[in-house]
């Protein structure tokens, strides 16, 4: 359908037949129309520059469907951000919204007639918990206002530029993703407006064609203007995003807004970020086409782009009614937006955002998030010090936030929130040598205490305890069933009283006449010993009170004549000493011997005693014998070495947790008095679940 | 095709300590197997040799340990 723009007259073409507003291409009108006819809502403000690998009339697939890109508008945050919709009209004949967030996009289409009951504006704020009819709950991560600022092309609603609607944004941590607009912040709607989608990858949308090439050469390009105060030279790397820039002479904070230059006063001191603004910095397991932090290959292109420090802000933590300061760097890289490198008492993090509805609560403040646990470690109040370069939000010195901090180290799950605005991050320690190799800078090593989310000292040393006593004991158990022992000898001998005057060794052994024999040596009956097996000697002389006995096996080789020979000594004594009945020694001996050669045998056996009567000598010959002594010995090396480490590694976790507490906000006027605010951060973080 | 939305949980590097420990570990889990099945025993056995002759004859040498150690009573 083709009119004349109201404002103008230049043609204007309305492609589909179910799109409201056309912005006329000559004088930026919006044309709207409807069943009255055409008419003008207004001139719109002129688009401003943004990087967007999107483009009007491009075509793409989502879900199956084709779309074509037709329309785009550019709304404004409260905050001063700015964003993009795109508007894509599907082969089905549905409109779909396509939302570009820092490097992320979101695909929702309208949800006429919600199957729940949609709550009242009233009823949320960041971190509400919405049922949308799904099965899964979503999580408001930002309740607040916008207004579109401009459009171009073809709309499916009527748009009116500089009218502040209000919006919560959600998610379900599953990928779903959700906007309820309440229109009107002053008088919002009971019912909202649901659009309901997801979250999806860019290249998952299969973008191609469009009036502009996408991707790379479409990149903003950095630009260097003259700073209104000093006119020195200042540096806007990310032009299209930056909203506030501080000037590196004067140190005046500058705001970017709307491209024009404006300055918002000095600051108190100046900031000296130990990484340069402009450094360049490979850390290829968090960017597209690195691997991950556990080595797993990552995906797309082969050599990933670099991230590019493009501002740096000093905070400071409310702990223990002190401030601490942190360094935070604001990194940006072409794919992924922006994300952090904080570098807290020496240690640095790298931080990632993370869907705040992809966090569940686990207790009353504990996180898990895919399925890692995550034990609070501290809540706290957040304040900006200094900042240096530029940032693509209002920042300002002396703004605060709260923050729960969560660890599974190496990692770390933040929730900030500020004003209306709930964010997530994740956060993955990296080692003083992984920041230098990245950044290429020499930082100083500063290091104290142990980090939050510092690796574990022997990591899974629990683990590997648990395998080795595992396998040790199946060991001894299956071993202690094999074992199976055969008894060789069960035999008694009386040995004459008193000690034998034991003639000395002969000069050759041989015969000796029956009148000789001294009477305490005896002979079993032959044996088959079998090769392999260990052999035990158990020895007791019972019967001994108060004397020795001394008593010598020998196996005999009936084949050969070789023998192995072991001794046994035994002395039992006892009384009584002031009263008291004391004991000591033993009447039984237990030996084992390694394996000897099978064949048959026979056992020698000579004892000595000095008791005054005749004395009982029982043997016991066994092989194949279980020793348990061996298992308790290697379990109790291993238990020794496991405790050590064990106490080394708990050492350094109460390192790690001295540090932690909560703690809440002083009040603005009194930072530092000794105030106790426990509990001021339970709303925030222990009931917005609704668990 | 780009980085999933949500990071993953970095999980905790094995670190050198805890391969030692798994070594040694492993050492003494082997060492006791080893001991296990080949039923080897540190205490050491006197060896010799009986003639054919005197076995039938319990008192016609004097024992290994009675020649070269013996014991006569601890008190």
């Amino acid at each position: 359908m083709n009119v004349q723009c109201p404002n103008c007259g230049a043609p204007v073409e309305f492609r589909f037949d179910d799109s409201f507003v056309r912005i006329c291409g000559n004088c930026k009108n919006a044309v709207v129309r409807s069943d009255r006819g055409i008419e003008s809502l207004g001139k719109m403000a002129d688009l401003a520059p943004m990087a967007s690998p999107l483009a009007l009339f491009a075509e793409g697939k989502y879900a199956g469907r084709g779309f074509l890109l037709i329309g785009k508008a550019q709304i404004q945050h409260s905050a001063g951000g700015i964003w993009q919709e795109w508007y894509a009209k599907f082969d089905d004949g549905r409109w779909g919204w396509i939302a570009e967030h820092q490097g992320k996009f979101s695909v929702s289409f309208e949800v006429p007639n919600g199957a729940a009951a949609l709550p009242s504006a009233n009823q949320l704020a960041a971190g509400s918990r919405v049922d949308i009819g799904g099965s899964t709950p979503y999580t408001v991560t930002e309740f607040g206002t916008g207004k579109y600022l401009g459009a171009e092309g073809e709309l499916p609603f009527r748009l009116e530029a500089n009218v502040w609607f209000l919006f919560a944004d959600m998610s379900d941590g599953t990928g779903s993703f959700a906007t309820l607009d309440y229109g009107d912040p002053n008088a919002p709607q009971q019912t909202p407006t649901l659009f309901a989608g997801a979250w999806v990858e860019l290249s998952a949308l299969g973008i191609s064609g469009g009036e502009r090439q996408p991707a790379s050469a479409n990149l903003q390009q950095a630009k260097r203007l003259a700073c209104p105060e000093c006119n020195g030279a200042v540096d806007l790397r990310l032009p299209d995003s930056s909203m506030r820039v501080v000037c590196p002479y004067c140190n005046q904070l500058i705001s970017t807004e709307n491209g024009t230059l404006a300055l918002l006063g000095k600051l108190a001191s100046k900031a000296k970020p130990a990484i340069p603004l402009g450094t360049k910095c490979n850390f290829p397991q968090f960017a597209p086409g690195g691997t991950d932090p556990q080595g797993k290959p990552g995906t797309a292109a082969p050599a990933p782009s670099p991230f590019t420090v493009v501002g740096y802000q000093r905070r400071s933590a409310w702990v223990d009614y002190s401030w601490y300061p942190f360094h935070e760097y604001l990194l940006h890289h072409a794919d992924l937006g922006f994300r952090w490198l904080v570098c807290s008492d020496g240690h640095w993090s790298f931080v990632e955002p993370v869907d705040t509805a992809a966090t569940q609560a686990a207790g009353t403040r504990d996180r898990e998030y895919q399925g890692v646990k995550f034990k609070a470690y501290a809540s706290c109040t957040l304040r900006v010090d200094e900042v240096y370069g530029e940032f693509y939000w209002r920042v300002k010195t002396g703004d605060t936030s709260t923050t729960l901090d969560a660890i599974a180290p190496p990692a770390m799950l933040s929730r900030e929130l500020e004003g209306q605005e709930l964010n997530t991050s994740l956060s993955t320690y990296l080692s003083l040598a992984e920041v230098r190799k990245a950044t290429g800078v020499q930082v100083p090593d500063t290091q104290q205490g142990v980090a939050p989310n510092a690796p574990l000292k022997l990591p899974h040393l629990g683990k590997v305890a648990l395998a080795l006593f595992g396998v040790l004991l199946t060991l001894g158990i299956v071993f202690k069933a094999k074992a199976n022992p055969r008894q060789l000898v069960n035999q008694t001998f009386t040995v004459p009283a008193g000690k034998p005057n034991l003639p000395p060794p002969p000069a050759e052994v041989g015969p000796v006449a029956p009148e000789d024999q001294p009477g305490n040596a005896f002979f079993t009956e032959p044996f088959e010993v079998k090769a392999g097996q260990n052999i035990e000697f158990v020895v007791g002389t019972y019967g001994l009170t108060n004397s020795w006995a001394y008593v010598v096996v020998d196996l005999v080789d009936e084949s050969t004549g070789t023998f192995v020979s072991v001794d046994h000594e035994m002395e039992s004594y006892s009384g009584y000493e002031d009263g008291e009945y004391w004991s000591e020694g033993t009447n039984q001996r237990k030996r084992t011997i390694s394996p000897i050669k099978a064949g048959t045998y026979v056992a020698r056996v000579e004892a000595v005693h000095g008791m005054t009567d005749n004395a009982r000598v029982d043997l016991v010959i066994r092989q194949n014998v279980f020793q348990g002594a061996y298992l308790i010995m290697a379990l109790g090396f291993l238990l020794i070495i496991f405790v050590i480490l064990a106490l080394v590694r708990w050492r350094h976790d109460k390192k790690r947790w001295e540090n932690s507490g909560f703690y809440g906000p002083p009040a603005a006027s009194q930072a530092g008095d000794d105030e106790d605010d426990d509990d001021d951060d339970d709303g925030f973080f222990a009931g917005d679940d609704d668990e | 095709m780009s980085k999933p939305l949500n990071p993953p949980v970095p999980k905790g590097r094995i670190t050198r300590g805890t391969i030692i420990f798994g070594i040694v570990g492993t050492m003494i889990v082997g060492a006791y197997a080893a001991v296990a099945i080949t039923q080897w025993e540190p205490a050491t056995a006197a060896h010799d040799e009986l003639p054919a002759s005197v076995r039938s004859s319990p008192g016609g040498y004097r024992s290994y340990h009675f020649w070269h150690v013996g014991y006569h009573g601890g008190k």
